[in-house]
């Protein structure tokens, strides 16, 4: 038995496990103050944490020359989840972006947020030595797919993410500069189409939400201004008990979810953001660190690219929830509650830990 | 493969710099928040859970002096409805399908539609008031299908006898705009007025509203984002309001308005030793009721555009000629200037020509009193003796012995908009006419007619000056609210002047005199004076009293008081057109004193 933890433990990156370890704690404590410690949500997201811990440690001893030798297939079957989806997923608010295997719901997207990355970084190799404009138009094909099936669920927040995952490995690539301006002029131009045709109008409204909340008080701007007031209402040291918190009255809804921030604002104000920031960057450097020193290009490419992506989705929901940026469905990586997204992360942390382990095998 | 990786390198600090910038931004975005605009976001997060619930006193009850209730509160269930966020459309479609399990009449829509507009921070408005016991179990029952309508306990005003003492209790009625404003700019009355709905309007509901209303308190709770009670943050308990106990008797109340039932006119009775007021009546008279929750149009319409007026109170808000009961006044007035005694005599011819000039001014005796003296002169009501008076004394001398009586001035009962009438005099001439005092003019005002103008009220308090020769208070509607006349109050004029103005008014029931029709059934000792006031003045034209339109009949006044050698009650009637004093106002008095001392002892 011993023998088996330490066969395990020795294939994790030491630090990169404690600071998860302290990250997950965050998560189950702000989630037993938004919900209650004696939530069956709480306890949830416990089982949650323990089974995503050991699926971290079963994927990380795992040998990823086959993920990468089947990576088309993980990818047509990952798309075909999303279709999947698309039929028989279960629909919450107007939109299927669940599968539902009765004690916990699949978000299909987050499926993509690790698998596209594979499946393109496998294709590195395959093109070496083709032009590197085929090499990209083809990544970019690929990355359109499910970007447009996801976009249909709908899910534009989720289907931008697995967009952007495809063009950060373009870019991490070597996307010529000249390129990247004509994409830029691209999307420019292709901005007021999309405002029209593939924006709804609840989306319109999201963003125009941002520029005034108050315009629209108890419809679309009310989640911006509650969640607003109990991030200010904060302060440096967190809320003193002699007032009662927004998320206990039901003021600011989904706060164990999307604005799971918002309760850690509000119980431990500016100076406990500022700790849980550090906590992230001494994490994401661990992780920048172990990517750049993998010995593939196309490994170093994939874990990058990973935690690009954690970075991203931990800005945009932080900006979100603090009224910078439209309400759009992103919950903060392994801090929110829910099972898809944090076993999706953990997963890929694992790759990339695995990935570290074995670079080691490979030297040897 | 090195080029690879430091390409990788330089993007990704590309990448990393650029989310960092973002980073950067949330940072102050968070400081911002949390920071410095902290004491703004508390108190948002404050008010976001707080509440602030109005506790409403109970208003005072009304007690007439045999502790029989004249107002109360009864406790009614009301349907309320929740328009917050509603359309026009919504709130039809909950009433209408509220109407289907119980009535709801047009005039009940008409009046929560007309609340609505009004009251546009109301959340809340009643539908429905005081629905009855069955309704109730059935709406309870269907409770479920009505999310917006609740069910409120409510104290509802009521007046018990509310027609026999309308005008004297007066109503409460629902917060107008206009009365709005007036609290409004009073932040006291803003902090007593908090959460309440209702305000008195007419009567001792009015005059007495800073003490039967109470002050209300308050609530405050927190709630959470469903509206539902979490937490008590503070409580200031409402202050009932205090009940008042009148003077008034309501066994009165109810006489008099049988009294008055087929005339239009006013009553009132009073206790001389304190000049509390025991009885206080006007017809016709209507169901203030009505208007606690605001009346409906059709209901308002009938009682103002009544050519009878029944909202007028003829006690105080109603002034008329006083006739010949202003007489004893002006004696007194002669009495004390010398001009009379009670020696002196006159012969009556049946007319009066005013000295210097050929105006002749009639007796209504037509053959004359002959040898009148002052006490015949009140016991008859002879006119050419108090013509002579008046012209002797002149109108100066005549107003001020007549401001002691308190005509021309308010006599400060506790009632709203009482009258104040009119004193003649030269000055009040120039002032409101703009011309000079003609000599005429004093012979007319000597009978009470001319410009002379008093109300019912004011005749009682003079009749209670002159009985007890001492500038007493005012007219008093509270039980024991005012102490005994204080017996340090200068007398006002020679006892001995009272004495013989007091024999004139008693001969007045003598055989001889104007109200001898009760002159040998007066066990109560009546005493008093009539009046008749001329409505039109006719010129050369004979008032024939069977052809003449009612509304330009003669007004019947009588003023009188009981027992005479021990006066403790007083009473002024006047009946609108009733014709002849004696005929109509005295024998109403005369029943009224009867009754008086037939249930108070």
């Amino acid at each position: 038995m011993n023998n088996i933890f330490t066969f395990l433990f020795s294939r994790t990156d030491k630090q990169l496990f404690i600071f998860l370890l302290i990250i997950l704690f965050f998560s189950l404590n702000l989630i037993g103050q938004a919900v209650g410690f004696d939530s069956s949500f709480f306890f949830k997201q416990l089982l949650f944490i323990a089974v995503g811990l050991i699926i971290f440690i079963l994927v990380s001893v795992l040998n990823l020359r086959f993920l990468f030798r089947y990576s088309f297939i993980i990818y047509i079957l990952s798309i075909l989840i999303l279709v999947l989806t698309a039929f028989i997923g279960t629909e919450i608010n107007g939109s299927k972006r669940w599968l539902d295997f009765g004690i916990f719901k699949l978000q299909s997207s987050e499926i993509l947020k690790l698998t596209l990355p594979i499946f393109l970084v496998s294709l590195i190799d395959y093109f070496k030595n083709r032009s590197q404009t085929l090499t990209e138009l083809v990544f970019l094909s690929i990355s359109f797919i499910p970007f447009f099936i996801i976009l249909n669920q709908p899910d534009l927040g989720s289907g931008l993410i697995i967009l952007f995952s495809g063009l950060i490995i373009i870019f991490l690539n070597g996307l010529s500069v000249k390129k990247i301006l004509i994409g830029i002029l691209g999307f420019l131009i292709l901005l007021p189409y999309a405002w029209i045709n593939i924006l709804k109008d609840y989306q319109k409204g999201r963003i125009l939400n941002l520029i005034d909340p108050f315009s629209n008080p108890l419809d679309g701007g009310y989640h911006a201004i509650q969640s607003s007031i109990a991030i200010g209402s904060g302060g440096l040291f967190g809320k003193s008990s002699e007032f009662s918190s927004q998320h206990d009255l039901l003021f600011l809804p989904e706060t164990h979810t999307d604005f799971i921030f918002a309760v850690l604002s509000e119980n431990y104000g500016f100076l406990g953001n500022i700790i849980f920031f550090l906590i992230f960057f001494l994490f994401v450097y661990r992780l920048i660190i172990i990517s750049v020193n993998l010995h593939s290009h196309s490994h170093r490419l994939l874990a990058m690219t990973y935690v690009m992506i954690f970075i991203l989705c931990f800005l945009i929901n932080i900006a979100m929830v603090t009224g910078l940026f439209p309400i759009v469905g992103i919950p903060l990586p392994l801090i929110s509650y829910g099972g898809s997204s944090l076993f999706i992360y953990l997963i890929m942390f694992a790759l990339i830990n695995s990935l570290n382990y074995n670079k080691t095998l490979i030297a040897d | 493969m090195l080029n690879n990786r430091l390409l990788l390198i330089q993007r990704s600090k590309f990448l990393l710099i650029t989310l960092s910038i973002f980073f950067l931004l949330i940072t102050i975005r968070l400081f911002w928040l949390q920071i410095y605009k902290n004491d703004f976001y508390l108190e948002r997060s404050k008010t976001n859970s707080e509440r602030i619930e109005p506790i409403k006193p109970l208003r005072g009850l009304i007690f007439d002096r045999n502790d029989n209730v004249l107002a109360e509160n009864i406790l009614t269930y009301n349907l309320e409805v929740d328009i917050e966020n509603k359309s026009k459309e919504d709130i039809n479609k909950i009433i209408g399908e509220l109407s289907k399990i119980l009535s709801i009449s047009e005039s009940e829509k008409e009046l929560f539609f007309k609340i609505r507009s009004e009251r546009k921070f109301l959340r809340k408005i009643p539908l429905k008031i005081n629905i009855n016991n069955e309704e109730l179990v059935f709406f309870v029952s269907k409770k479920y299908l009505f999310p917006d309508v609740t069910l409120k306990e409510e104290f509802l005003r009521s007046y018990p006898h509310g027609i026999d003492n309308a005008h004297l209790i007066g109503y409460i009625n629902r917060i107008s705009k206009k009365d709005l404003d007036m609290i409004k700019d009073d932040p006291d009355k803003l902090d007593n007025y908090f959460g309440m709905t209702h305000i008195g309007k007419q009567g001792i509901e009015n005059s007495y509203e800073n003490i039967l209303r109470g002050q209300s308190g308050f609530k405050k709770i927190r709630v959470n984002a469903k509206n539902s009670f979490v937490a008590e943050i503070e409580n200031k308990n409402a202050v009932d309001g205090q009940d008042l106990i009148l003077s008034i008797d309501l066994d009165l109340q109810r006489k008099s308005r049988e009294l008055l039932k087929n005339f239009k006119g006013s009553l009132i009775m009073t206790d001389i030793s304190n000049s509390e007021v025991l009885a206080y009546q006007s017809n016709p008279s209507f169901d203030p009721n009505l208007f606690v929750n605001g009346i409906s149009f059709t209901e308002w319409d009938k009682l103002h555009l009544d050519p009878d007026k029944p909202m007028l109170d003829r006690v105080t808000n109603a002034v008329y000629p006083p006739g010949s009961t202003l007489k004893p006044f002006l004696s007194i007035a002669g009495l004390e200037n010398n001009i009379i005694t009670e020696d002196y005599s006159i012969s009556d011819p049946g007319f009066y020509q005013l000295p210097k000039t050929k105006k002749i001014f009639m007796d209504w005796k037509k053959e004359g009193h002959g040898n009148v003296n002052i006490i015949k002169a009140i016991a008859e009501s002879c006119d050419v003796y108090f013509y002579d008076l008046a012209y002797r004394l002149g109108i100066e001398k005549m107003s001020d012995g007549l401001r002691k009586f308190s005509f021309g001035q308010k006599t400060g009962i506790n009632l709203p908009s009482e009258k104040k009438g009119i004193l003649p005099s030269p000055e009040w001439k120039l002032k409101s006419h703009g011309k000079k005092w003609n000599a005429y003019e004093t012979i007319n005002t000597s009978i009470g007619q001319g410009d002379f103008l008093s109300s019912p009220a004011q005749l009682v308090h003079g009749l209670n000056i002159l009985l007890n020769n001492k500038p007493i208070p005012s007219l008093s509607l509270i039980k024991d609210g005012v102490p005994d006349i204080p017996v340090n109050y200068e007398n006002i004029t020679d006892e001995k002047y009272i004495e013989i103005v007091k024999r004139g008014m008693q001969e007045v029931v003598s055989p001889n005199g104007t109200f001898r029709s009760i002159a040998n059934n007066n066990k109560n000792k009546i005493a008093g004076k009539t009046g008749t006031a001329q409505v039109f003045s006719l010129k050369n034209q004979a008032y024939d009293e069977d052809n003449i339109a009612d509304h330009l009949k003669d007004h019947s006044l009588f003023i009188g008081y009981a027992p005479y050698d021990n006066p403790q009650v007083s009473i002024a009637v006047i009946i609108e057109n009733g014709g002849h004093g004696s005929t109509v106002a005295a024998p109403i008095a005369k029943k009224m004193l009867d009754f008086y001392f037939e249930t108070t002892k």
